[in-house]
Order: structure tokens, then sequence, then C-alpha cells
């Protein structure tokens, strides 16, 4: 057999990287066993295991006596110790069945028996009521519940990677793309004395056939290849197992919802099914499903509008308010049920000696896996005569420095055992150097990562506080890279995946292990980021690196030397990050303040150094895009310090990408393109004295000196001190000895003074104002908001994604594209997609208006031929690896859905969507800003300041503007106002009362405020309401959007008074009004006095 | 004969109807609210113009040059422009204003740079 003395052979081979198949190899490798473990996909847990409800079940579910409720019990008993020893995600919230009438609550009795029968602790029945108490979002239904006090949830992914990185660091050995096609006994014949070890008169251990034609052998198998597992078992045993792939469509909900409910929440078995559980994840998303859908595929993960359906209303069962709006995707997943039986198969069949099945792991196979992983590595290594290593010899769990030197971080994948290790084995395992299909480990020393053996950070940045983000920064300046806005991913966390132990061979790989993109932009603002850093440390271009399985690239083209550029182009981008450059901070400021435009300042003590290290100005403007730029710039003219804190390096926001034409008539009088605008602005705010620039720092949280606090829930921490890196930390000393130079007496801060927590990669460190100006931009409605059913294929982008990739990185998206969304965005890319010679087929548009600029439908559509289809909208994605085709429906312009029966599909590569932007206001709700469900922005008044005195917003964060000129305009209002309530208060001295509106004293202020309201044909007005000042001062901006289309009408501004009279304070025609375009108009309300309300209305055909 | 046209000078985008004599020659532009729309109508329905903007490769940067055509363009020879502005690259420094390339295709019509790269 010449053939297999060149196979590698070890002493047990796992198939499948399911949580089955990781928790073997992690319990097998404290043994003295070479281990391999092969996976037919490009990454871990991409089966049953990663689409999951990541429930640990309690246990009371299984029939007592079967595999099931054993392997449940112990499984469930050992996941808080894994849990803490490899460091995944584990939360004990919980559970709960719900009786949703009374003829319901025999189903909770028995299921109270079983879990008794099953030796399960802390459950008990409790009534309706009780559950509402502990649920308030409970339906009304629910007529008692099952409460199980041990279940609990976990990260079904997280879960297996950490188990297989522990088994790697202990030796064992990992193949992706590593499918076994055929399994076979090799036979023992008297004469053959190379036999790998098998004891007299048994079959001499197996191979393993792979697709790409290799062999492996085996003295062990552990079948664990999840939905394949009878096709692997019936190879080598007669006595045959069958699985029938049972198919869960799940919907997933934003983090905003995720306390929706505390504990799992399951339904009470009926005749009709198990119903669908609504669940906390660890991560604070709220996840609902699946459904229970036998098919014949074995791979297709395609949803079906039918499933999705079925989820959403039988969730809505247990939570009557649901709404999908928070909703961020649907996926499904394949349980491999049995198709003989409800149980489990584990263990040796009769006629395999030595092939060991972890077969037939539906739920709660997850829950069950580490049991089983215990029993059958120990029924392996008996088998075997493996002796379990003394402790010292195996690498812990949670430190990733690699054992005995093992060089090249991240890649490979081990030495394996130690030949011979078990002595009568002659052919020991191969050092295998790299993983099949995978990434050569050519940029391995790129990264600049050293085997320092600091451990790895476990503690996402997201959850650390602030100290410890401050030391992880002084370690690692990448650590103040916020990469994924969303989730608060770092670049450090990036890389460090990338080159972790399970090598990273798609985008969705690095997704579910480090959490960027998974938010609710879907990557639309870190995706191009995060394709420069893979880029950069492992040499893939974008048009190499899948998405998610093979061939599927995540663009059509990117330019030669990709990998050497992005370097470049990152390190410049570093270089550029941080604390103000140039005059500003490098001292000399006392003079150039001193000249300032803003006499009061000179009498009025300001403080500078605030507290515990946080620099102090009179207003902090968060965000650097034309809204932020023209807020720093007009609060600097109104004679205020100014801290711009912007997270990217370079300023002026999306305008950089936006190279078309277009910007400024309103207000430069000329056409310009967007870096044209940018450039402007940036050279208009940066270039005051009293600006201080703080590029690539990310603004997380807005809270108050007095409690050193975010005013919300959700960050906690004390002001921290500011940067270790010592570059950082000297810059930050000269710029508060430059701030407080003529602030030597004073000493405390005001207590109602606004703190900003950053982190950049100079370091972590605090702002302090008394006024805080929120610009922060919007976001794209992404790809999850549209509850699209089918696959998941590569070639999916919002249009600001796709836009970037282009005109920022040079990668052309696709080739034949269709865009969804008739928005401006959609309208630009199909030309600049059609000028860089791609096809565009077709824009199609839900409504039955465009809701684009009609000049853009002229330019951007017609002069290329493109057509605009008008109700119909992309219900379907169809593709494996990139996308193939879309399926467009007719929609109902009345209901607006789609029409049955009317699905045409249209083969493209891409598709764009253009769907809408969503104010951005993360940092705003950590102030607990007060937000407008209408515009996704805050409530302000007419100086733009929200329900947070002092805290002021502008631009796309506050509402969507459909005009650069008009956020710049807006800008300059906020800034404005921020700076006088600043200087204000500097004027009056200290004391919380003297830091309010000028115009107006405390909290009494507030209840003198007007609201406005939108009337007829009005779906909203900013502001929201005004101030009693607005009434004496000059006029005030509302900026408004028509419910529908209107001709030959007017816009109406009135006075409501307190008996219902209206009084019309400004009336303003125009021709034609659409939604999709804001209307602007100035009203004086100084003949509003004594009114109740302001309502704005349209009136036309 | 008459022409039905969209001003695109704007974001108001007024719709504008154009009347031409039997010669070709404009005979009135109505619908417009300011004077670039007239000019715009009485252009688009004789000998229509379009500007480009298009981002050019630029010698080992991965950030691309974005660029524009100095003054509008006949539409007609858009197709052709695009074809040879993608074969453009370009070597820093650029300065926002360069010249990147004198004549696009044929319409003496320059193309510059409307950002800097140091």
């Amino acid at each position: 057999m010449g053939h297999d003395s060149e196979a590698p052979c070890y002493d047990v081979v796992v198939i499948g990287a399911g949580i089955a198949g990781c928790a073997t190899a992690r319990e097998l490798s404290r043994y003295d066993l070479s281990i391999c473990v092969l996976e037919a996909g490009n990454d871990i847990a991409c089966g049953a295991t990663r689409a999951n409800s990541g429930i640990v079940h309690a246990g009371y579910d299984p029939l007592p006596g079967t595999l099931k409720a054993r392997y449940n019990r112990e499984g469930a008993a050992l996941f808080p110790a894994w849990s803490d020893e490899l460091g995944f995600p584990y939360e004990r919230n919980g559970s709960m069945v719900v009786a949703l009438s009374e003829g319901e609550l025999p189903a909770l009795d028995e299921l109270l028996e079983r879990g008794r029968a099953n030796g399960i602790e802390g459950l008990s029945i409790v009534d309706g009521d009780r559950a509402r108490e502990l649920e308030p979002n409970l339906s009304g239904e629910c007529a008692g519940a099952l409460l199980v006090e041990t279940g609990a949830i976990c990260d079904p992914y997280l879960a297996p990677l950490r188990c297989l990185e522990h088994a790697i660091r202990n030796g064992a050995e990992l193949r992706l793309n590593a499918r076994v096609e055929r399994v076979e006994k090799i036979l023992r014949s008297a004469q053959d004395d190379e036999g790998i070890g098998a004891r007299d008169g048994e079959g001499a251990g197996y191979r393993l056939s792979l697709e790409s034609g290799e062999e492996v052998l085996a003295r062990c198998v552990v079948n664990a290849a999840g939905v394949f597992s009878d096709v692997i078992h019936n190879q080598v045993s007669a006595d045959e197992i069958r699985i029938v792939p049972r198919r869960g469509d799940y919907d997933l909900l934003d983090t905003d919802y995720g306390s929706a409910f505390s504990h799992t929440m399951f339904q009470a078995p009926t005749a009709a099914g198990k119903g669908v559980l609504v669940s906390p994840t660890v991560h604070g998303n709220l996840l609902l499903g699946p459904t229970a859908m036998p098919q014949e595929s074995r791979t297709d993960l395609s949803t079906s509008a039918e499933g999705l359906a079925a989820v959403a209303e039988r969730a809505a069962l247990t939570w009557p308010d649901l709404t999908l709006r928070g909703l961020i995707t649907n996926f499904a997943g394949l349980r491999a049920s049995n198709a003989d039986g409800a149980d489990f198969v584990i263990g040796e069949p009769a006629d395999a000696p030595g092939f060991y099945d972890i077969a037939c792991l539906d739920s709660p196979g997850l829950t069950s896996a580490p049991a089983i992983a215990v029993d059958i590595a120990a029924r392996v290594a008996a088998r075997l005569g493996a002796e379990a290593l003394p402790d010292r010899q195996l690498v812990p769990a949670r430190h990733p420095e690699q054992s005995e030197g093992s060089s090249a971080p991240g890649y490979v994948i081990s030495t394996g055992g130690t030949e011979g290790r078990s002595g009568e084995i002659p052919c020991g395992p191969k050092a295998e150097s790299a993983v099949r299909g995978g990434i050569s480990p050519l940029r391995a020393a790129r990264s600049g990562r050293d085997d320092e053996g600091g451990g790895s950070p476990r503690i996402p940045f997201a959850e650390m506080d602030d100290a410890q983000r401050s030391e992880a920064i002084a370690r690692d300046p990448r650590c103040g890279h916020v990469v994924c806005r969303c989730c608060s991913v770092t670049e450090a966390e990036i890389v460090e995946a990338l080159h972790g132990p399970v090598p990273v061979l798609s985008l969705d790989a690095l997704k579910w292990r480090t959490r960027a993109m998974m938010g609710r932009c879907h990557g639309g603002f870190c995706a191009p980021e995060i394709a420069k850093i893979v880029g950069r440390e492992l040499d893939i271009a974008p048009d190499e690196l899948d998405k998610r399985l093979p061939g599927s690239p995540l663009t059509a083209s990117a330019p030669a030397g990709y990998g050497d550029l992005a370097a470049d182009d990152l390190s410049a981008e570093l270089a550029a990050s941080g604390l103000p450059s140039g005059a500003h901070g490098e001292g000399g400021e006392g003079g150039s303040r001193s000249a300032g435009p803003a006499p009061t300042r000179d009498e009025a003590p300001c403080p500078g150094e605030a507290h515990d290290g946080a620099l102090s100005y009179d207003v902090i403007v968060v965000g650097g895009g034309a809204a932020g730029l023209a807020a720093a710039r007009s609060a600097a003219d109104a004679g205020a310090r100014v801290a711009l804190v912007d997270r990217e390096p370079a300023q002026g926001g999306i305008l950089k990408q936006c190279v078309h034409s277009g910007f400024g008539l309103h207000r430069f009088g000329e056409e310009l393109t967007g870096p044209e605008y940018a450039v402007r602005e940036i050279a208009a705010a940066e270039g005051r004295d009293s600006v201080d620039v703080f590029p690539g720092a990310t603004a997380l949280s807005i809270g108050d000196i007095a409690s050193s606090r975010p005013k919300a829930e959700g960050r906690s921490g004390e002001i921290f001190p500011t940067s270790e890196n010592a570059a950082g930390a000297a810059k930050i000393s000269r710029l508060r000895a430059s701030r407080s130079a003529r602030d030597d007496d004073s000493e405390a801060i005001n207590p109602a003074t606004h703190v900003v927590s950053i982190a950049s990669p100079q370091g972590a460190f605090v702002l302090a104002a008394p006024s805080v100006v929120l610009a922060t931009g919007s976001r794209e409605r992404g790809q999850g908001a549209l509850n699209m059913a089918g696959s998941r294929p590569a070639g999916v982008f919002s249009a600001g994604a796709a836009q970037n990739f282009m005109n920022l990185q040079g990668c052309l998206p696709g080739r034949r594209a269709v865009v969804l969304g008739s928005g401006d965005i959609g309208l630009i890319m199909a030309r600049r997609m059609a000028l860089q010679g791609a096809e565009v087929v077709g824009v199609y548009e839900l409504m039955d208006t465009p809701s684009g600029l009609r000049r853009n439908i002229v330019q951007c559509l017609d002069d290329f031929g493109i057509p605009l289809h008008l109700s119909r909208t992309v219900t379907r994605l169809e593709g494996e690896g990139r996308l193939t085709a879309v399926y467009v429906s007719e929609v109902d312009p009345a209901t607006r859905r789609p029409v049955p029966g009317t699905e045409e599909r249209v083969e493209c590569d891409t598709l764009l969507l253009s769907v809408g932007l969503l104010p951005e206001n993360e940092v705003a709700k950590t102030a607990a800003v007060e937000l407008s469900p209408v515009t996704g922005g805050a409530v302000v008044d007419e100086r733009l300041e929200t329900s947070v005195p002092g805290v002021f917003a502008c631009g796309n964060a506050l509402h969507i503007h459909d005009l650069v000129d008009f956020a710049s305009a807006e800008g300059e209002t906020a800034g404005r106002a921020a700076a006088e309530r600043a200087l204000a208060a500097a004027a009056e001295g200290e004391g919380p009362s003297s830091l309010c509106h000028p115009e107006r004293s405390g909290e009494a202020a507030e209840s003198k405020d007007l609201p406005v309201t939108p009337g007829e044909n009005v779906r909203y007005v900013v502001p929201q309401r005004v101030s009693a000042g607005a009434l004496s001062g000059g006029s005030v901006r509302f900026s408004l959007r028509v419910s529908r289309a209107l001709k030959g009408g007017r816009v109406v501004v009135e006075a409501v008074m307190p008996g219902g009279s209206t009084k019309v304070l400004k009336k303003r025609p125009f021709l034609v009004a659409v939604p999709a375009e804001m209307v602007q108009l100035e009203a004086s309300l100084a003949e509003a006095a004594g009114a109740a309300e302001i309502r704005v209305r349209a009136e036309g055909e | 004969m008459k022409k039905e046209i969209t001003c695109i000078c704007c974001p108001l985008g007024c719709p504008l109807t154009v009347e031409l004599a039997d010669s070709g020659a404009v005979v009135s532009v109505t619908g417009q609210t300011c004077r670039r729309g007239e000019a715009y109508g009485a252009r688009e329905a004789t000998a229509p113009e379009r500007s480009i903007a298009f981002v050019v490769p630029v010698e080992g940067r991965l950030e691309p040059l974005s660029v524009k055509t100095a003054a509008p363009i006949p539409k007609a020879v858009l197709p052709k422009a695009a074809a040879q502005l993608r074969q453009l690259t370009v070597t820093p420094p650029v300065a926002a204003g360069d010249t990147i390339l004198e004549n696009l295709a044929g319409t003496g019509v320059a193309v510059v740079a409307t950002r800097s790269i140091p």
C-alpha cells in the first residue's frame, strides 16, 4: 500500500467542525493523541451550529431515559465551566414555557413531570399574572408558565470556536475545505505489518478520501458531520441511520429590542407543533424562531417568505407588540433530525469498531455537546490506550501564546502530537503547515504582531470599561481604532481574529468572530475599512475575498497590489489620527485665543483642565461631516473654543466619496463636487484658531461630570486618565497646558458640564464642555430591514458601501447590477457604475413615485438608458456564492405589499440598496436624548437644542436632508446656539442654574415651550417645539416633508389658540411638493403669543 | 414642435417646455423659474451637454483621484469620454484644479482634479 504510506495518519480524525466536532476535539486534546479535524466548509460551525438559537436547554423537554435526556442534563451542567475556561459568552437568563390558553396548561404539567424525571432542578409553574410580572411584554393570553431557572443562552459560534482553538493550541490540526467523500475500513491482513495500531482481530483503522483526492488515515474516527452524518455512518456500518434535514427560519432584531424579554420564552407544545421562541441573545439582540420544515436539500439555507411570515405570526402570540422594525437579518439553519426516531445516535456501531457517531444531533445538540464530547473522548482514549496528559503539558484554554514556540502565528495548525507518542503508531501525524484552500501566511508579520504572549483581549472592546480601554490602547494603538461603529469592534480585535488559530477564509467568518458588520448597518460603513485591514494582514484583495462560501468574492475587481496599497493607506490614516496637530495643540495658544473674536471670553473664568484629565472646551462637536464642520466654524465665530471630534482621519464625512457634482448651489452659488465642497468647509472650520480637531477619534458616550457616567444606561466607568501612549500623553499634556493657560483660578467644573469619552489610536481621553453638538450623520437602511427571503450571497451592497469601494478604493463592486430604491445615492451609483463600464439592468422602486430628485432621474438614468420600474420590489435573492439573480415582484400601491404571482427573475451579480437613510444617534442615546420616532433624530427646539440642555443636534443626525447645503446651514444654527449657551454660562459664573438657555431659566422654562405639530399633508416638522424666546426673537426656520405629492399648493404655518381658533403666521406657495424633497421656510412667530401650539400644514392637489 | 424637458440645473427640477421651429431653432422656453433654466432648456432641446465626474487610479495609492470635466461636453460624447477616462492614471502629487487631461474625447474640454494628493 505505497499509496497509504504517503497519506497523513492520525490517532483520531474528527469529521465536522460544528459544536460536536469542536467540543470532541477539545476533549481529545487532553489525551496523548494525534488529532485532525476535517471540515467540509470554509469555516467552522457552518451548519446547524451557527444557525442555532443558542439556547442552553435546562433539560425538561427530552423523554426520560433517552440519550437526549442524559446528555442534555450533563451538558447543561458543564456549560458554565466551559464558558469560564474557554471564554465564550454564556448567560443563565432562565427560560419560560408559556401556555397561551387554559387548554395548554396540562402540557406544562407534563413538562414539569418530565423535567423532574430527568433530574432537572429549579422548575416551577407560575400563573399568568406572575409570568407577566416577570415579563411585562408577555401576551395577556398567557394562562400560566413553566419557569425554568437553569435555562441559559450562549454564543453558538464562539463556543465551538473557543473549543477548537483550545484543541489546536494543544496540538490538534484543522483542515477547512476538506470534505470527506468516502470512509472505508482498513482491514488488517496477516502479513500486513503496516497496520496502524489496531488490536488483533479488529479493523486496522479507517481510510478517508477527501473531495480533493487526498487520503487521510485514522485509527479512530469521530463522525460529527451534521446533516451528512448518516451518509458517513452508512459507509462503514450495515446498521444504517437516516437523517431528515429540518429547516428553521429565524428573525434577528436589533439590540434596541433585546430587552423586550429577559427570559427565553418558549411556547407550550401543542398538536400543531412546538411553537417558536422569543429570546434575548448574549449580545443583546432579540431572536425569533425557528420554524421546522423538512426539506430534501442538505445544503440549501435559503429562507422562504412563508417561513418568515410564520415566525413573525407565531412570535406575536408570545409578544403581541412584536415589531419587525428592528429587523437586522433573517437566516435559516438545518437540523439533522433522526428520521427513524427522535433520539441522538451516539457511540460505536457494533460493526465499526473505532468509529464513533455523534449523529442525528438536533435539539438539544448544542447543550449536549460538551457532555457527549467528554464521553466520546474517554471512549476513544480507552480504545487507543491513550493516557490523559498531565495538566502541565496542556496549554490553558484562555492563553493564546503558542506552545513550544510554534511559529507563524495563526495559521498553523500545529505539529500535532509527538510522533509515535502512543508507541505503536508507525505513521505519526505529519507536520502539516497550512490549511487546505487556506490563506498563505505571507502577511503574518505585517501586522507587527509578535508573540508577546500578552494574552488575548478576551473582553471585547465594546464591553470594556473606560480604564480597560485606556490600558488596551496604551498597549496597542489599534485598540483605539473603532472600525465597526454599530458593535464597537476595533482594528486590534479584527487583526487578532485574522491571525487566530482557526484561519479566517471569509468575511463572514470574521463577522462571527468579532461581531464587526453584525450590526444594523450591515457593514455598510465598516466593510470597506475591514477589506483594507484584511488586505494588509493577509494580502487578499476584495475581489479574492469571499463573503461566505467559496466563490463569493466581495467585489468584481480591485487595484493590482491591493494589499500593499491598503497597508500604506492604513498607515497614513493612523498617522493622521488622534489629537490636534499644528499650532492649535502645540502651545502659543493663549495668544491666539485672546485675539479671538469673542471679547467676553477674557473676563469669563473658563475651565481648562476640567477634572481628572478631561480637556475642557466651550463646545464639543461630534462628527466632522458637513454639519459638524459648519457647527464648529460657527461656534468658533461666536467666540467659543471648540473641539471637533471625528471618527475618520480625514474630515468631510460622506462628501469624500461623493465625487459627483451638485453640491453647494445654495451655499456657494456654484455647483461643486463632494470633495470640493468638503475642502472649502474643512478650510473654513480648521482655519479657525479656536477649533481643535481630533481626527480618527471615536466619541463613545456623553456623560456628565457629576456622575462621571453616561446619562443613559449602557456604559459605565469613571473618568479615566488620559492616554498612556507616550506620544499621545505628551500631546494631551501640551494641549492641557495650552487650554488651561489662563484658567488657573478655575478649580472645579460645573457639574452640569457634559463630558464626552473618546477613543483614538493616540489614547482614550475625555473632553468636557457646557455644550455638545451632535453631528453624527446617518446610516443607510440595510438589507436586513427589507426581510428579503432566499440565500445570503455576496454582491448585495448598500449604495453607499458600493460607492466607497468604487470611489475610495478603486474597486468595481460588480458587472451587472440591479438597484433597489430610487433614492439619490442609488441613482448616482447607477450612473457611476454605468460610466465605469458595468451594466445596470434597472432601478426598482417600491413606491409609485421616485424617491430621488427629478434631475437625478434625468441625468443618472435617462441619459444612460437605465429603466426605472415603479411599484416593484425585490423579494428574494438567489445565489450560493455570489448573487446570480434577484426576484422582483409588483407592489400593490395601496398596501405596498408584493402582489403574489408577479415574481420575475432578473439575472445580476450585484444588488445595490438605496432604500433610505436613518439618523445615527448611538452617542445621543448614551446621553438619554429624546428621539423622534418619525424622523429618527432628536426632538429639538428652534435653536436645535435637544431634550438634554446643552446638547444640540444638526444635519442628518437630526433628520435626513436631500441637500448638503441645508445640512451645513443647520450645523451653523446649532454651532451658534451651542456657543451662545456656553458663553452665557461662563459669563454668569458657575452653578447649575447658569447653564441653561440664555432666554429662559431652569426646568420651568421647559413648560413654556410650544409644541410644533405636523398638520394635514405634513409628515414631520423640525423643530418639534419652540421656546418662549422664539416668539419675540427673529424668524424661525422650519424644515418639513409632505406626506404625499402635492401640486400648486402652499405650506401654511399657523398658531393654534387654546380655544381651537387658528391664526395664519406664514403662507409659502409651491408648484410641486413631494415627500422626497424637503421643504424649508422661515416664519416669524411674533403673532403667536398666547398660542397653544404651532401647526404646519400643506395644501394642494 | 414641442419638447418636454426636466431641468437639471438645480434640485428644483422644473418641468420645461421648449418650442422649436421646423428649422430646429428655439422659439420659446417655458416652465422655468430662473434664467439658467431658460438657457438649459434651449440647449437641451438642441445640443444637450453634460458634465462628468469620475475617479482615476493614482500610482502607489489605494484611493483614486476624483476628477471632473472642466466644462460640460456634448451628451452624445459621453460613452467615448467614459471609455477614455477609464484608461487614465495619474502620478502624485496632484493639486485640486490641476489639469489631468487637456482634451477629453476630442471635445476640447479638459479634465481637472477635484482634490489634492500630496
